[in-house]
């Protein structure tokens, strides 16, 4: 008998302890597929006189996102996030799992795992390809010359209402790219105005040291902001951004700079100049001692206007983009950026025009076509780029 | 002439009657310790800048199907944004982890359901739902003036014209701006059906 009681209570409790936990425990799953189409022009090259020759290249058809989120809460202090993708190669990766609690409800909570760093407009977000206007990212968070690590470690952050205004901020740490015991800081403030439709923020990151890059020479574009042909590297990027968003109009425009105290890898380096294709001019600005201190800077202009047309959202937009780093080159294999590195001295610029089309808040469909303008062998040579992209948000 | 005049007139009163918006209540959970909340705030829960009441439990949020007339006022009057918008700027907060859009339920019954059997629930029904025990009536305070605050209740919660509104909103000691501003009665009958509540 008392067995049975025994059994009949444990029964209940779980019974009731299932109830409570289904009842505070919540869960979504959604995500995201992304397909584009890119034909970049002819682009110059050097012929085996040094001359300006061009090479024509192939169009490309790609899925760089095909990603599945699953979004946890349990009651109001607990949150979890996983962001898998299996994009382009079509291998499973996980690119965010962190878990989160609140220290101080919304004004202080502690997240730890892999996160995306809250960092400028763009990098927390570049995963929700279907909202934003355009194709491509800023070049801040470009892939092949990204300026720091897209993801850290933990963050403590939180917001505060002032008024009809909201306060964020946010403080950052991880492994990043740091050569041992360094304490690498990310910092990020941002305030909304005028009834959520003003934006405005700085953003931070210092590796608060020595840091090393992620990859050798000959193992593709770095994975922060470290070439990969450098011995070790300190660093710190900082930057404002402002964004403006009415019922019809977005206006986004933000500037960063990273500067850098880095030393040259010799070895690494000879072989750069020898097997990345670079050619004489670009060779110049790798002439100098082993110990380099240099500037990246990038700054944009993003614009759009939201028109309803019959049942569809239509937003064409203008976008230019400026980015100058003297220590890249265009080798992608390398380490390199085949936009920036392609230029005689880094420099580059990209203006484009586009329209993002949306039968549905869940579809976008993006044209968009680009000039890039940059020195090559002397000479200005612009070529240009068209893309089309479709991307789909979708919900179990 | 007059003919005319008078058709015009009566063309007008149409036009601006279909421009009229669904009147809607906030209603939510018991254990919501508060029984009034800021326009601010309310937007906030709805957009995902805050997740907690002020004693400490979680907001749930839900919505009415966007195509109804109370979903639609909704947007207007408390979000100030189109459905496209709100989807989207939700969306963005999905794919990096910020949160998930709050539900949508196409009824006032499934809207009271949900409300009454989930703490911290806040939800919005037609104007004069009768509310079953567990779900009270949130009243919204809107940020500005007394008489700000006392034309956009009206126009949530009774859904009247503009030209309406300011009949309403009579001024002075007795007049209804000041008797709904400091609040004798939880209840401000203002005639035609429509009646707002207050909460000090």
């Amino acid at each position: 008998m008392r067995l049975l009681t025994a059994i009949c209570t444990f029964a209940m409790f779980n019974v009731v302890a299932s109830k409570a936990w289904a009842e505070e425990f919540k869960t979504n799953v959604y995500g995201y597929v992304n397909a584009y189409v890119e034909k970049v022009n002819d682009t110059p090259t050097l012929d085996s006189d040094n001359n300006t020759d061009y090479e024509s290249n192939p169009h490309e058809f790609d899925v760089p996102n095909i990603n599945m989120m699953v979004s946890s809460t349990y009651g109001a202090k607990y949150k979890m996030f996983l962001n898998l993708s299996a994009g382009g190669g079509g291998t499973m990766e996980v690119t965010n799992a962190w878990v989160e609690g609140s220290i101080s409800g919304d004004v202080l909570r502690a997240r730890f795992g892999k996160i995306y760093r809250r960092f400028g407009l763009y990098n927390e977000i570049l995963d929700a390809v279907p909202t934003y206007i355009g194709i491509e990212p800023p070049e801040l968070f470009d892939g092949d010359h990204l300026m720091l690590t897209r993801t850290t470690n933990a963050m403590l952050h939180g917001n505060v209402a002032i008024g009809e205004n909201i306060l964020k901020y946010a403080l950052m740490t991880g492994n990043d790219e740091k050569e041992s015991d360094q304490f690498p800081i990310g910092l990020d403030l941002r305030i909304t105005l005028l009834d959520g439709q003003l934006l405005v923020g700085t953003s931070y990151y210092t590796t608060n040291g020595n840091a090393l890059p992620d990859r050798s020479v000959g193992e593709g574009s770095p994975g922060g902001g470290i070439l990969p042909w450098m011995v070790k590297d300190r660093y710190s990027v900082v930057g404002g951004f402002v964004q403006f968003e009415s019922d019809s109009l977005i206006l986004q425009l933000a500037g960063f700079q990273a500067s850098h105290e880095a030393v040259r890898d010799p070895d690494q380096l000879a072989t750069v100049i020898s097997e990345a294709g670079i050619n004489e001019r670009q060779a110049e600005r790798f002439a100098e001692p082993a110990e380099v201190d240099y500037d990246v800077t990038t700054s944009y202009l993003r614009a759009g206007y939201i028109l309803d047309i019959a049942d569809l959202e239509v937003t064409p937009y203008f976008q230019h983009d400026i980015y100058e780093n003297e220590e890249t080159i265009a080798s992608k294999t390398y380490g390199g950026d085949n936009e920036a590195g392609l230029a005689d001295d880094g420099k580059f610029s990209k203006t484009t025009l586009g329209v993002v089309v949306r039968p549905v808040p869940m579809v976008a469909i993006k044209l968009d076509a680009s000039q890039h303008n940059q020195k090559f062998n002397g000479e200005d040579e612009p070529y240009a780029e068209v893309r089309a992209s479709f991307s789909l948000f979708w919900r179990l | 002439m007059k003919i005319a005049l008078k058709f015009i007139g009566t063309m007008g009163v149409l036009f601006f009657t279909s421009q009229v918006a669904s009147a809607l209540e906030f209603i939510v959970h018991e254990s919501v310790g508060q029984n009034h909340i800021s326009s601010t705030e309310l937007k906030n829960f709805y957009e995902g800048n805050a997740t907690t009441w002020n004693n400490g439990t979680k907001v749930q949020p839900k919505l009415k199907d966007f195509s109804t007339d109370e979903g639609k006022t909704f947007l207007s009057e408390v979000i100030g944004k189109s459905s496209r918008q709100y989807q989207k700027s939700w969306m963005s907060k999905e794919l990096s982890g910020e949160g998930t859009i709050p539900g949508q339920l196409n009824s006032d019954k499934e809207m009271l359901d949900f409300v009454k059997s989930n703490k911290g629930a806040i939800g919005f029904v037609k104007d004069g739902s009768s509310l079953p025990s567990g779900v009270k009536r949130m009243v919204v305070k809107f940020d500005g003036s007394a008489e700000e605050n006392f034309k956009k209740m009206v126009k949530l919660t009774c859904g009247l014209p503009d030209s309406e509104i300011e009949q309403k909103a009579t001024k002075g000691r007795t007049g209804n701006i000041f008797k709904y501003h400091i609040c004798i009665e939880p209840e401000l009958d203002l005639g035609s059906g429509c009646k707002i509540y207050c909460s000090k």
